[in-house]
């Protein structure tokens, strides 16, 4: 009888069998093109001016119809005429690295087309991406992303995106803005804003 | 669960200590392989997977032994390789005619198990980087929580060589209740007669 003590020992056993082999690997990135900022990048981080904003429009990276408009201090903006176009905007890379960074915060007025039909839909979805190091999840593409629909506006208003699916705050290295497109109407910005 | 493989593993005792006047040798270890079927009962009606794999015996007592199975088992609806490993005591109830084998009750626990392979994926991102997933492989074995009853039938063919034949009922902790049946050969290290 003592013989049959190994096999149910066996059996025992493996009440705490249950194993799982090597996780997922870590995801790494392979940088994109840089942009370097003319300008020193400290807190707070707004860009309002014609240079800041240039910086935001003139690069590699930035997608779309876009043009700085205004004089030369505050009262420059970036004017999208098209935006039922795909559209990107990329902020400067961030040196020191942001931290505490919550979302992005934009002023802008938004004029829809005139002769778009009345049941068109004439906001714009607008979203923030901002490269992140350290909050690579195994997802999508591994970016926190902060959305907003930016309603038509002849005046100046200003909108926060609302964080998508990461927790805030987050450190950022570079932020950029973009939509995929919609209906037709210009988009002006007056200003960009880092949340911290 | 540990009482019934207990119950069962002292029956087997019982009947093979009456037998034993007529006992054929029984190697100590087997080493085989089966074909099975198994037919889980889900809600949606019942599918057969065709699975197989390695079989180890170890002949511990007077016929008492205890087995390990790992079948591979398909067709499934995702990819990968499923599996189901089997971990149970055999214990012999009758004796074939001249001595050597015959049927056996089996109790014991099984547990599913899997493989997957994911090749490195890269995406690219609006800004111009890529997010590059290396690729990995992931083996998974759940606990053994799946309890397994059954019937055996062996068959001495050889000196080497036996056959087998099983059905079991397995239930439990796999979410089904399912019923496989399953054909083998193996070979003994020792003399089967």
């Amino acid at each position: 009888m003592n013989a049959a003590v190994p096999a149910l020992l066996a059996a025992a056993m493996l009440g705490v069998l249950g194993c799982e082999g090597p996780t997922r690997p870590e995801p790494i990135v392979i940088p994109g093109p840089s942009v370097p900022s003319p300008l020193p990048t400290a807190a707070p981080y707004v860009w309002d001016t014609r240079v800041e904003l240039a910086i935001w429009v003139n690069n590699v990276v930035a997608r779309g119809e876009a043009s700085i408009e205004g004089g030369d201090g505050a009262d420059a903006y970036i004017r999208l005429p098209r935006v039922d176009q795909e559209w990107q905007l990329r902020g400067p890379d961030l040196s020191p690295i942001a931290t505490g960074v919550r979302t992005l915060r934009i002023r802008y007025r938004l004029f829809p087309e005139p002769a778009l039909s009345p049941t068109a839909v004439r906001k714009v979805a607008a979203t923030a991406l901002f490269e992140s190091p350290g909050t690579l999840r195994p997802w999508y593409t591994g970016q926190p992303a902060a959305h907003a629909d930016l309603e038509p506006s002849a005046e100046w208003v200003e909108r926060s995106f609302t964080p998508g699916q990461y927790a805030p705050p987050i450190d950022v290295s570079y932020c950029y803005l973009r939509s995929n497109g919609g209906n037709r109407g210009v988009l002006e910005i007056d200003w960009l804003e880092l949340v911290q | 669960m540990t009482r019934t493989i207990v119950a069962l593993a002292t029956a087997g005792v019982l009947v093979a200590h009456d037998a034993s006047a007529q006992e054929a040798p029984i190697p100590r270890v087997e080493v085989g392989g089966v074909v099975s079927a198994i037919v889980p009962f889900v809600s949606d009606g019942a599918n057969v997977m065709i699975g197989g794999g390695p079989k180890l015996t170890v002949n511990i007592w007077r016929g008492i032994g205890i087995e390990v199975e790992a079948d591979v088992v398909g067709p499934t609806e995702s990819s990968g390789i499923y599996g189901l490993y089997l971990v149970q005591v055999k214990a012999p109830i009758t004796r074939s005619g001249n001595g050597a084998r015959g049927f056996s009750v089996t109790a014991g626990v099984a547990g599913a198990a899997s493989y997957h392979r994911f090749d490195e994926s890269r995406t690219p991102r609006p800004d111009g980087s890529v997010l590059v997933q290396p690729g990995y492989r992931r083996f998974r074995a759940d606990s053994p929580n799946t309890l397994v009853f059954g019937i055996a039938r062996d068959y001495v063919v050889d000196r080497l060589v036996s056959s087998t034949w099983g059905v079991q009922v397995l239930g439990g902790g796999i979410g089904i209740i399912g019923v496989r049946a399953y054909v083998g050969l193996t070979l003994g290290a020792g003399s089967y007669r």
